[in-house]
């Protein structure tokens, strides 16, 4: 059987060897004197020979009477009966039994030792304190997940769904619909470049880094006045285009039809029905055909606004209020 | 970025603000930017959510502060932190905790004051028991004293008795009630200060049982029904040892394991080392302190003779 290289420290052997002869914990010495020394106190000395001779059989007391023997004082000072004290939250202890006592006998136990201490059985307390060990550390882990539940997300909580979704519902809540839409764009949209989404460029750039961009965009694009520089470079992902140039080529892309479209089209893998000029691809009315309706976007305010107000295609115009101002302005 | 206000001036303006929209709410799902449109597609087609659950909806913070609360409320019976539970509020009274102080306090208090009257009522207790004012079957006579009286028998002397039926003659408190009520608050009368400190320290002492208990009976531990002599669970203690040595906080196991080691002994003494050594590995950096004894037998163990396992060349004709 393979065996691991090691285990065990030195300390560890030499414990292991002493608790397997009972030896090396026991209850906390200083408890145990103090113990001592309030069991000889001589107020206590008289008091349990008083219930030694009371609950002797020759002494012939009623054994009803045992309970009140151990109760000394308990009402108004347990102290003075060695008695256990009227306590909110007691619960139910033997009978007949002295507090020091109680005390005592709980502290051996838990080393495997009988009332009044003995030979000890440590293997007890290593199952108890094992068992307690890991009992408090997952309540424990219940308990400071609560506290930490109250600012779990920083305040960024919106709602149920949006917790399990990922944030996804946050977005468009009728997932289903959303999904199919989403399935049939493709590679159309660049997920690691969404601060340009809606930018010919944009499209442009994730057309080329899927499969090209074929002749005709660029004499679409050169017919339509974008700068020579750009349409020579548009296949480059560091191509930079001025908003005059990207003017020109979404005015480019709205000639884009027919045959150059469906190129465009099938390079990309989209599938989406009603798609007429290339410049459809930038509007989320058209590529989200069935699921547009129920687009939302959560503003500054936290609350979600739908992106459309109608079946026609309306944009929310309120929007612009809630969104972040480095989304607004340039200058922001 | 391309913000709004240029978008705007390139694409029409409504699809522009549509555009940015959109922007900004793909932008708040998790990680999005490590996905490509087609897992994105998937991820958002396969999604759960919580239609059909109106309460979970409702919820307006992640976790309802009244179930946070009463999580806390109801688990959180310890001394830690938001109520959580160390080792010493589970088992603590074995380590000293709580009471060997108490208990301190407790003969220092009772050592200030005269409690000759409760020795001499106590060693009453003990002499009317033991037949020394009389039979048990009665008439008990006790001559002096709160609880002075001629009782019928031994219980009528405990328990008190006002008027004596067999002797037609007065009876008395009896033991029981007039330590109770005559002994007792008479002490309380003469030691205010005292016997009102005793109280905190058996209270706090009663604490601490109830509380030990009450997690041990939650934890489902009942040490008196725990197995005697059990390897295993030693095994498993030693072996946790280590970590029992990084758990440094408060009341935790480190101090609780270090208040019941028997120093008095070479095991008790190796506990502690055995501790640190395991604290000391999480405070050095890179540098272990385990010098793990190695576990491979030495010598090791002969080989078994087991069958072949590989077939013999040529291999025998078939029959």
């Amino acid at each position: 059987m393979a065996q691991p290289a090691s285990l065990l420290t030195p300390f560890q052997l030499t414990v292991t060897d002493s608790l397997l002869h009972n030896q090396g914990i026991s209850v906390n010495a200083q408890f145990v004197t103090k113990m001592a020394t309030f069991n000889n106190l001589p107020y206590i000395t008289a008091l349990t020979d008083a219930i030694a001779a009371a609950t002797s059989p020759g002494a012939q007391l009623s054994p009803t009477i045992y309970p009140e023997l151990y109760s000394l004082g308990s009402g108004n000072c347990a102290a003075l009966g060695d008695s256990i004290p009227v306590h909110t939250g007691n619960i139910a202890y033997p009978g007949n039994v002295l507090f020091g006592n109680l005390l005592l006998a709980t502290a051996y136990s838990y080393m495997g030792q009988g009332p009044s201490g003995g030979a000890k059985n440590l293997s007890i307390f290593c199952q108890g304190f094992g068992a307690l060990v890991g009992y408090n550390g997952i309540t424990n882990n219940f308990i400071n997940s609560a506290v930490n539940s109250q600012n779990y997300l920083g305040g960024t909580y919106t709602n149920a769904d949006n917790m399990v979704s990922g944030g996804i519902t946050s977005v468009n809540i009728c997932t289903a619909q959303w999904g199919n839409d989403l399935a049939k764009l493709g590679g159309l949209i660049d997920l690691n470049n969404l601060d340009e989404l809606g930018t010919p460029l944009a499209l442009v750039q994730q057309l080329a880094s899927l499969g090209g961009i074929t002749p005709d965009i660029a004499l679409y694009f050169t017919n339509a006045g974008v700068s020579a520089d750009v349409v020579v470079n548009l296949a480059s992902p560091t191509v930079n285009a001025s908003d005059a140039d990207q003017k020109a080529m979404y005015a480019a892309m709205t000639q884009i039809t027919g045959t150059p479209l469906s190129q465009i089209l099938k390079i990309m893998g989209i599938t989406t029905t009603n798609i007429n000029t290339m410049a459809d691809l930038l509007n989320p009315y058209k590529i989200f055909p069935t699921s547009f309706q129920t687009l939302t976007v959560t503003g500054t305010n936290g609350v979600s606004q739908n992106i459309y107000t109608n079946p026609d295609g309306t944009v929310n115009s309120t929007l612009n209020q809630y969104l972040p101002k480095i989304a607004l302005s340039s200058l922001s | 970025m391309t913000a709004l206000d240029r978008l705007s001036q390139i694409i029409p303006p409504d699809q522009a603000l549509a555009n940015k929209a959109l922007s900004v709410a793909l932008q708040q799902i998790t990680n999005i930017s490590s996905l490509n449109l087609p897992r994105l597609a998937n991820a958002v087609s396969n999604v759960q959510t919580n239609f059909g659950l109106p309460l979970v909806n409702a919820q307006k913070s992640a976790v309802d502060p009244a179930v946070a609360n009463s999580l806390v409320n109801t688990l959180g019976s310890g001394s830690g932190p938001s109520g959580t539970i160390t080792i010493n509020d589970s088992m603590g009274i074995a380590a000293g905790v709580v009471v060997a102080n108490a208990m301190a306090n407790t003969v220092t208090l009772i050592n200030s004051m005269d409690l000759s009257d409760l020795v001499s009522i106590y060693n009453d207790i003990q002499a009317t028991a033991s037949g020394t004012y009389g039979p048990p079957e009665g008439p008990i006579i006790i001559a002096t004293g709160p609880a002075a009286g001629t009782y019928d028998n031994i219980n009528a002397a405990f328990s008190g008795q006002m008027a004596n039926m067999t002797s037609n003659s007065a009876g008395g408190n009896g033991l029981i009630p007039s330590v109770n009520s005559n002994v007792i608050p008479a002490l309380i009368t003469t030691y205010p200060s005292q016997t009102a400190n005793l109280n905190t320290n058996w209270n706090n002492m009663m604490t601490q049982l109830n509380s030990e208990k009450t997690i041990q009976e939650s934890a489902s531990v009942q040490f008196a029904n725990l197995l005697p002599n059990s390897n295993p669970a030693i095994y498993s203690f030693v072996i946790s040892i280590p970590s029992y040595g990084q758990d440094t906080s408060a009341n935790s196991s480190f101090q609780y394991l270090e208040s019941v080691a028997d120093l008095t002994t070479l095991g008790g003494q190796s506990l502690v080392a055995a501790l640190r050594q395991g604290q000391t590995n999480i405070n050095s950096t890179g540098i272990a302190t385990s010098s793990n004894v190695p576990v491979a037998p030495n010598p090791p163990p002969p080989e078994a003779a087991l069958t072949p396992s590989q077939y013999p060349y040529p291999l025998p004709p078939t029959s």
